[in-house]
This record gives C-alpha cells, structure tokens and sequence, in this order.
C-alpha cells in the first residue's frame, strides 16, 4: 500500500501527461480516503464520506477533464525540468519527508512521512510544471493531503471538517479553473511562462 | 444569533438581486447594507471584545464600500464579458466576502477560522478578475494559488496543534479552541505544538501579505476593480492579522512564544523595509498603495511581536486606522481613475481640484504618518513600545522604514496635486450615482480621521484594557 501510494505521488510529479497526472491523483486520494474510512462509525458519517468520495475522486478530476477537452488543450503539463530533474524533485522530497518524520517532534505521529511526501509532492507538481492545468491538479493534490493530515494528526477529527475541506478544494479548483478558462483566450497554452508580466 | 448575522449579508444581497429594476436592486442592496451593520452591532454582547471590535470594522467598512460601488460601479474592460463580471454577480460575491469575513471573525475554534479565511478567498479571486484583461486574469490565478497553499499549510498546523492538545488531555472537542488552548498553554510545549504554531504562522501570514510570502499582494490589489482593492488592502489584510492575534494569543502561553514572535518580528521587519523601499520605485498609485500595505502589515506584525500590552494596542490601533485610510485611497483612486483615465503616477494631476483627488490625497497624508492621522499615532507609539522593550536597532530600522515610505508618497503627492490632468475624463455616470459614491468616499475618510481622537476618549479605556487583557491570557 505504502509503494502504491508513493508511485502515485511520484507519478504526479515525473510524468507530463495530465491524464496520468491525474490518474496518480485519483490514485494517492483514494489511499488517502482509505485511511479515513475507518473513523466511519454511523451511517452519518457514511453519507459524509461517500461524499467525499465522490467529489474528491469523480468532481475534480472531471472538471480538469471538461477543461481539456473544452478548451482543446494538449495532453501536456509543460515540464519545466527534464525528466532526470523532475526525477530528482521527487527524490527530494521522499528525503525531505523521510527528514521529517524523524524530527522528535513527529515520534509519536504515526504515517507522518506520508503526510510530509504528499505535501511535498503537492507543492512540486506546481514547481515541476509550467501548465495552469498542474496548478489545478496541485490544488487537488494539496485538499487530500489535508485531509491526510487530519486523519494522522486528529484520528477523530469530525467528518464535517473533512467535508469543509473537500469542498474548499473542489471549490479552488473550479474558481481556478473559471479562471484558467478566460485566460487561455489569450495564452492557449496555459503556461505560467507567459504571465511574468506581473512583478510581485 | 452568530450564523444568522454572518449570513446576513449574503442572503439580503441575494434578494437585493432579484428586482429587475436597478434603482431598486439599489435601494434593496443599500437597505441590507444598513440592516447588517445593525445585526453587526447587536451581534457585539454575543462575542469577546476582540470579535466585537473586528465585526463591526468589517461592516461598517463593507457597507461604505457597497456604497461607494452603488454610485460608480467598476467597468470590466471592453470585450471581457465573464460572467462574474456582471453587477449581479459582482455584488453576489462582495456579499459572500463579507459573510466569510464576519464567520472568520466571530469563530471560536480555529478550523472555524479557516474555514472563514479561506472562503474569503474563494469569494474574492474573482472580484479580482473582475475588470478581466490578461494582467487581472493572471493576478486572480496567483492570488488564489498562494493563497490556496498557504492557508492549507495552516490549516494542517491546527491539525498539529490539535494533537499536541490531545496529548496532554484537552478534551476532543476543545482541541481547535484557542481559550481552551491558552488555559492549557504552559502545558503546550511539545515539539509538535511548536511545530503546529508555526505552520499557522505561516500559512495566515501569507494571507497577510508578510514578506516573502507576499507575492500574491501586489499584484491582486493594483489588478481588482478599486473598491475591490479597498476591501483587500482594508479588510481581508487587516482579518488575516486577526488570525495571527488569535494564533499568537495561544503561543504565547507555550513554550514556543519567544521563537513565535522572533520569526512574527522578522518576517514584519522585512515587510516594513522591503514594502517601504519598494514603493519608491513604483509608478502607478495602485502599486504603490499596495507596497504600503506591506509595509503597514509590518508595523503590525512587530507590534504584535512584542506580546506586550502597548505592542497590542498599537498592533490593535494601527489596524482599525489602516482599514479606513486604506480604503480610503482605494476609493479616491477609483474616483480619480474614472476621471482621469489612468492610475499612472506620471499622468495623474491636479488632485486638489477633485473630490477623488482630495480623498486621495488626505489618505497619503495619513499613510504616509503625518499628522493628524490616527497612523501617525501608531507609529510613534511602535517607536516607543520598541525602545521600551529594549530594540532599539529595530526602532531605529523601523523610523528609516517608515521615512522611506514618506517620501514615497511625499513624492507622489507633490507630483499629482497640482496643475491639470493630462489624459481626457472618461465618461461620468449618473450625476445622483456618483455624489452616493462621493458620499460614501467622505463617511470612510471621517471615520479615518476620527479614529485619530480615540485614544484621547474614554472609549477607548475598552481597546487599552482588551490589550492588557490579551497580554495577560484573557
């Protein structure tokens, strides 16, 4: 389970395809619902995760899709390293996260390195790539690792703060994707390079 | 009485939206306006001072905002026809913002005020958006990027946090309340209580447009329509801070305070000169508006650092003041745009002539720390409470920061308030419409200068006794 979980991460970072993006995506989320399934104790709590199991899993990926194919996008989130770098990202985050998990602050915290591999691999896909569409797939990336987080961190964290999360990544998303959709009028290709306009 | 208030807004704007006529839906919008100010202010028995005072700067300066977009609506570019950009929907969306603000400032625990912060976010990119063209577009993007990754970081913070505070025994359904958290503090001391502190640090100081996590700020606030950088730059800033108050109310009863406020005070010392130097090179007056923003969300950040009663009173004082005189200068802004055409710094003139311009130009006054702005105050006071803490490097620091930040606008104001405008007026709307934004413009700058008397009135014995209240745990 392990393995599978960090080969889906890997995959969001190493390859330059959104469909396989996405698919390490729907990959490492649904690992990461598994591990909240067992705080599911009443049929409430049921109906919230069968919720979040749906929006997490059918919504976002699905909206990333429309977008694609909407607005006729490439299978392509514009790497901004090689494939040797991109490799290298991702090493370097399973060793920060491998750092992480041995910090005395994180001892007792059982699953921590997952939670710090995920976040880590969230933050990369956006440094990885040069497409919007990475950005977005990021975001998504980021609301599971959240919801990772609190399963490891609060075991009995409320079914309704996962919901409240879930919702504000799936909400992200589909305002960034609004968002996506007026910009590639003007840059088809959704890349970030074309926006250094902005000084910050 | 809490959820029914912070809805208010959103549920009446929606009704203000249905009449098809627009003096109606101006009326209706106008009236709500009003009426939630009204649920604000009873709604102040219902919370701790702290809320109290924020909630009610929040809808005072919404409704002054609503106002001011009433009379002289934000035009998106010619072509842009997004559907967000609509007056309806432009409203819808104030609307939520100031929904989410007040949920933010009225919670309890600290997943209600994330849950807050971040729908602030998601109501506001696309008001940022709202003007369309390929920079606003751009700037929403990053806005909702950055923002987006930094309040998740928070938010796994508390996470953090709430372990640690299940740890040591703090019951499942106290572990995100910062009064139980602050009662429990000297207990608090775990590495990952340390840890979890610090993610909130960060994640809501990038909300706060602390440096380096600022990148978002310039950006969004020069790029949205001018009541929209209003609301940013004095409201969801200013709610931000009231996150971190909230964040280091609780470290400061742990064992993690003086690592706390020593990376609270770096990350506002930064902000203070980097904000202040930049806007020396700016060249459009929303810019350099922006960059001051920055540079006043380091003064309270170092305020805040000293986790003493003035550093509270100051880091307290300042925010009030900047929300009014901050939006103030947005709003002049917008009125000085539609006038004049532009927000380039080389063409704008003759300020003094135009009620915009005057607005304008007496918010650079004030944020520029000249008297009798209410910053001035604040400012000086920082000087003090950091000599009489013993940083005098810093004091130091701090005045050039600020002398920095004066001759920004000594330069501007110099430039812009004489002679006559370069560029034609662009079209003026409905004469009635525009003296309701004027209107409006006055209410915000009165209650800016206002502000300046309360330290000298009895009232404000409240806002002294809310900061010792807050330095000593209460």
């Amino acid at each position: 389970m392990t393995l599978l979980f960090l080969f889906a991460l890997a995959a969001l970072v190493v390859d330059a395809r959104i469909r396989t993006a996405l698919f390490g995506y729907v990959l490492f989320t649904g690992i990461a619902l598994s591990f909240s399934y067992p705080g599911v104790g009443n049929i409430k709590d049921f109906a919230i995760f069968v919720v979040l199991a749906l929006v997490k899993l059918v919504a976002g990926p699905a909206s990333i899709l429309w977008l694609e194919k909407h607005r006729g996008l490439r299978n392509d989130l514009r790497p901004s390293f090689s494939l040797g770098g991109r490799i290298a990202v991702v090493l370097t985050a399973l060793g920060l996260a491998h750092v992480a998990a041995r910090l005395p602050a994180f001892a007792d915290v059982h699953n921590v390195g997952l939670v710090f591999f995920a976040l880590t691999t969230s933050i990369a896909v956006v440094i990885a790539h040069r497409s919007l569409i990475a950005n977005a797939i990021g975001l998504l990336a980021l609301g599971s690792t959240v919801s990772l987080a609190a399963v490891v961190f609060v075991p009995h964290v409320p079914m309704s703060a996962e919901l409240a999360d879930t919702f504000d990544a799936l909400l992200a998303t589909l305002v960034g994707l609004a968002i996506a959709r007026e910009i590639a009028r003007e840059n088809p290709e959704l890349d970030v390079r074309s926006m250094r306009e902005l000084r910050g | 009485m809490i959820p029914v208030v912070t809805l208010f807004p959103l549920l009446s704007f929606g009704i203000a939206a249905i009449p098809r006529r627009r003096a109606w839906r101006i009326a209706l919008r106008s009236l709500f306006a009003v009426g939630a100010v009204l649920a604000t202010i009873a709604l102040v028995p219902h919370v701790d001072v702290l809320s109290g005072i924020f909630a009610c700067l929040v809808s005072v300066v919404m409704a002054l905002v609503v106002f001011f977009s009433s009379g002289l609506f934000p035009e998106p570019a010619k072509g842009h026809q997004a559907p967000w950009s609509r007056p309806s929907a432009f409203f819808l969306l104030v609307s939520a913002f100031w929904s989410a603000m007040l949920l933010a400032v009225t919670a309890t625990t600290f997943v209600g005020l994330w849950a807050g912060i971040t729908a602030t976010t998601l109501a506001t990119t696309f008001l940022v958006a709202h003007l369309g063209g390929r920079t606003a577009l751009e700037a929403a993007w990053k806005y909702l990027m950055l923002c987006s990754f930094g309040i998740a970081i928070a938010l796994i913070g508390a996470f953090m946090l709430a372990r640690a505070a299940g740890d040591i025994g703090i019951v499942a359904g106290d572990r995100f309340s910062w009064s139980a958290l602050a009662l429990h503090g000297a207990q608090l001391g775990s590495p990952l209580a340390r840890t979890g502190l610090l993610l909130m640090l960060v994640g809501f100081a990038t909300k706060a447009g602390l440096v380096p996590m600022h990148a978002w700020l310039p950006d969004a606030h020069a790029k949205a329509p001018a009541p929209v950088s209003a609301m940013l730059s004095g409201l969801l800033v200013t709610c931000a801070f009231y996150a971190l108050v909230r964040v280091e109310g609780v470290a400061s009863y742990t064992s993690a305070a003086v690592l706390f406020d020593e990376v609270l005070r770096g990350a506002g010392a930064l902000s203070l000169f980097l904000g202040a130097a930049l806007m020396l090179a700016q060249r459009d007056i929303k810019r350099l508006l922006s960059y001051s923003t920055i540079e006043h969300a380091g003064i309270v950040a170092i305020a805040l650092s000293l986790a003493t009663p003035l550093g509270y009173f100051v880091a307290l004082y300042h925010l009030l003041n900047h929300a009014f005189v901050k939006s103030l200068a947005f709003l002049g802004v917008g009125v000085v745009q539609h006038e004049q055409g532009t927000t380039s710094m080389g063409h704008l003139r003759g300020l003094r002539r135009g009620s915009g311009g005057r607005a304008l130009l007496l918010a650079v006054v004030g944020l520029g720390g000249l008297p009798p702005g209410g910053l001035f105050i604040s400012e000086i006071l920082l000087v003090f409470a950091l000599v009489r803490s013993g940083q005098h490097w810093l004091a130091l620091f701090a005045v050039i920061a600020m002398l920095l930040g004066f001759a920004a606008f000594l330069r501007f104001a110099l430039e812009s308030a004489a002679g006559a405008s370069a560029t034609a007026a662009s079209p003026a709307g409905p004469r009635a419409l525009l003296g309701f934004a004027n209107l409006a413009l006055w209410c915000v700058g009165l209650g800016a200068f206002a502000l300046a008397f309360l330290p000298f009135l009895p009232q404000a014995e409240r806002l002294i006794e809310l900061s010792r209240s807050l330095a000593s745990g209460g």
